[in-house]
Parts: C-alpha cells; sequence; structure tokens
C-alpha cells in the first residue's frame, strides 16, 4: 500500500486505467456496478468548474494590471482558436469525403429512436452570453456567460488599479490557491474514478455498435493526429519558432490526463503547472487562456470537436445520398460555426434527448 | 444544441442516439486534442507577448510533480 502511494500519480492513474479494462472484460454487463463510483468522480469534478474557472481567470487578469494586456493575450488566444478550428473544419470534411465513414451504417440508423427538435434563433443566442442575471447563469452552469462576466469585473477592478482593492484582490488569489489545492486533492482519486469508468464503459458496451461504427472511430483517429501531429507542430514552429517536440515532451502529462479522464475543466490545475514548471510560461498568460481554452470546450468551439461534427454531418450524408460537394460543406459549416459557439456541449445536450 | 443545428441543416435527428453510444469513445481523443491545442495556443500566445522562459522550455528531462503549490 505504501508502495502504491509513492508512485507518481500519473502511473497510477495508467494502473487504473489497464485495472479498469480488464475488470470489463471479466464482469461484462455486471460491471454496471462499479459505475457510482465513477460517477462520484465525475461530480466531484463538475463541482470545481465554477469556483475553479472563475477564480483562476479573475487571478490572471489581475495578473495582468492593464487592460491593454488582457486584450492582447485574449485577443491572440481567441484568434489562434478560430484559426485552428477553421484548419480542423477543413480537414473534418476531407477526410470524410475520402473515407465516406458513413458506410454501413444503414441496418443501425434504421433503428434510431427519434429526437425532438426545437426553434433556434441566432440573435437571440448571441445575446443570450450576456448574462441578465448572473445567478441564473450560475445555477444553470451557463460558461460562456459567466466567463463574459468574471472577465468585465477582471477589467473593472485593473481600471480601478489593484492597489485601491486590495482585499478584493488577496481573497481573489486566495481563492484561486483554495480551489487548486481542492482540485488537487480530488485528482488523487482520479486512478480509482478512471478504473470504475472504464470498467462500466467496457462492461456494458455493445460490441455490435462498436464494429458498425468502426470506420467512423477510424476516420476521426486520422483526422485528430493530423491535428495533433501536423497542425499544431507547423502553427507553433511558424509563429514562434520553438521546438514542437520539446513541446510535447513537455505537456505530457496535461495530454495523459486529459486521455485518461476525458474532462477538460479537470485538467486545467495539471495544465497550469505545467505551463508554470516545464513551459516557462507565466500566470498571466496562462491564468488566463488555460481556464478559458478549457471552459470553451462546452461551447463546441474547439477545432477537434468541430471535425468531429463535420464527420457525423458527412457521415449522414453518405447515409441518406444528398449529393455534396467540398464547398457547400464547408460553407454551410463555417456559418453554423460561428453561431454554433457558447452554447453548450452537444454531448450533454445528446443526454438531455433522452 | 446538436439537436438544433442538425435541424437547422436539414439531416435527420435519427443519428444522435447513435452518436451518445459511441461518444465515450471518441471523446478521450477529442478532450487530449483540445487540450494540447490550449497549451499550444498559451506557448504562441505567450511567446510573442514576451511571457515565455526559454531556458525553462527547453530544459530536458523534466519531472512535474502534482504537488500544486501557490500558482496566483
Amino acid at each position: 500500500m505504501k508502495r502504491w502511494l509513492k508512485l507518481p500519480l500519473y502511473t497510477q492513474i495508467a494502473i487504473g486505467g489497464l485495472l479498469g479494462i480488464i475488470l470489463g472484460i471479466i464482469l461484462g454487463d455486471n460491471a454496471k456496478y462499479l459505475e457510482p463510483f465513477g460517477t462520484l468522480f465525475i461530480r466531484l469534478l463538475q463541482m470545481l468548474i465554477i469556483p475553479l474557472v472563475i477564480t483562476s481567470i479573475l487571478a490572471g487578469i489581475l495578473k495582468m494590471k492593464d487592460a491593454k494586456s488582457v486584450g492582447k493575450v485574449g485577443g491572440g488566444f481567441l484568434f489562434y482558436l478560430v484559426i485552428t478550428s477553421l484548419i480542423a473544419s477543413t480537414i473534418g470534411v476531407i477526410i470524410a469525403l475520402i473515407l465516406k465513414p458513413g458506410k454501413g451504417m444503414e441496418s443501425i440508423l434504421d433503428h434510431g429512436e427519434t429526437v425532438e427538435s426545437e426553434e433556434f434563433n441566432f440573435v437571440d443566442h448571441f445575446l443570450s452570453w450576456v448574462p441578465s442575471n448572473i445567478f441564473e447563469a450560475l445555477g444553470n452552469m451557463d460558461m460562456l456567460p459567466i466567463i463574459i462576466f468574471t472577465v468585465i469585473i477582471g477589467l473593472v477592478m485593473i481600471s480601478l488599479g489593484v492597489e485601491k482593492v486590495p482585499m478584493t484582490t488577496n481573497i481573489i488569489n486566495e481563492s484561486a490557491n483554495i480551489m487548486l489545492k481542492l482540485t488537487e486533492y480530488i485528482i488523487k482519486l482520479a486512478p480509482y474514478g478512471i478504473l470504475a469508468l472504464l470498467a462500466n464503459l467496457i462492461g456494458t458496451f455493445g460490441s455490435d455498435m462498436l464494429t458498425a461504427v468502426f470506420n467512423f472511430v477510424i476516420a476521426d483517429s486520422i483526422a485528430l493526429a493530423i491535428i495533433l501531429l501536423l497542425v499544431y507542430p507547423i502553427l507553433l514552429k511558424l509563429t514562434t519558432g520553438l521546438n514542437p517536440i520539446q513541446f510535447y515532451k513537455n505537456i505530457y502529462p496535461s495530454m495523459l490526463f486529459a486521455f485518461t479522464t476525458s474532462t477538460s475543466s479537470a485538467t486545467i490545475p495539471i495544465s497550469l503547472q505545467v505551463s508554470k514548471k516545464n513551459l516557462g510560461i507565466s500566470e498571466k498568460t496562462a491564468g488566463f487562456t488555460i481556464p478559458f481554452g478549457a471552459t470553451v470546450n462546452y461551447g463546441w468551439f474547439r477545432g477537434s470537436d468541430w471535425c468531429h461534427f463535420c464527420f457525423c454531418s458527412k457521415f449522414i450524408w453518405d447515409r441518406y445520398y444528398i449529393g455534396v460537394n467540398f464547398e457547400i460543406c464547408f460553407i454551410r459549416f463555417s456559418f453554423i460555426h460561428w453561431s454554433s459557439w457558447g452554447s453548450r456541449s452537444w454531448h450533454s445536450h445528446v443526454h438531455c434527448a433522452f | 444544441m446538436s439537436i438544433v443545428l442538425f435541424e437547422a441543416l436539414g439531416m435527420p435527428l435519427l443519428i444522435i442516439p447513435i452518436l451518445a453510444a459511441i461518444w465515450p469513445v471518441i471523446d478521450t481523443g477529442h478532450t487530449t486534442v483540445n487540450i494540447a491545442g490550449d497549451l499550444n495556443g498559451t506557448t504562441i500566445v505567450a511567446k510573442r507577448t514576451n511571457d515565455l522562459d526559454d531556458k525553462i522550455f527547453n530544459t530536458k528531462n523534466i519531472k512535474l510533480n502534482t504537488e500544486i503549490k501557490d500558482v496566483f
């Protein structure tokens, strides 16, 4: 036991994940009894999101001292997100057109359930980013309105001058450290939570479904690999001249944790650490971009999710034999792309739909 | 949201439950790529605003422990 606790967390997570997969294969359907432990872990992580994001974004902004640098960092990062998601959507469409992952899906699609749809208004959607009642936004966990409110408060504090609001500044910095510490404790449970989650996933997952959607998963993985191994390194090299291999060596703890938990927000504290200690970036930049980036994940703005969407769509088009060419694909998606930013994760909507 | 988009694009909604079923499998990869992307963007912005220490960036064989000291 003592030896186990002495192992680095990443080794513990890897062992927990492996045991989870083995248990899932052995237990089969019975693995569902492990599910509550996995759910507990995920709920604890979700509990952290709002206070962690608010405190670290505020603390990051307060470090910047003036609104100009906030604009530089925030604007630069937004521009980066826009560029990468456009590149990703192009890759998504091209790969979907080549591989046609929707082939062979006909039988499954015929057994799908019908889902209710709702009306959608673009202007109302943009307006919904501004919270009319911050507590309502907090209660519903609408992250984009919460972030907008937080950034406004941070900018107001900077314009007042940090020396005029020393107490609030201290409270924010201390709260940010409290939340990071709490996150650290919860992350210690990761090996056990991940064991339960993986056992349940493997045990209860229908293998029929997996083989049927195999093409889709393969196509998706190829697109992700292109983004990870080509797009990011080229962007990094071109814009900064830094060594991409060294970059990946530096960030692997974040990637490992993201891979095993599938939870971006849980990776925030790890990424903050990685930025500071491995990449040599101060909390001025990372304190803002890391929580922001991890939260807009919910907003379906991200490159890889975007490319995933293109797949879904192409996948359906293949099924329904609607003639489509690259241009139509790309233009329509780009349009929808902008309007979809800020809405909640489609994943959660899928679950609401059931 | 996806429901709205699928409707807007005139696509069948039948696909949604199916995608929900395979979502856990593809979500791991997406989260990893997104996190790497966030750090990539952070690095680019930091380097261009002179907030990146090249010496620390280029240090080989760093061991990151998970103990969180005061970050802010």
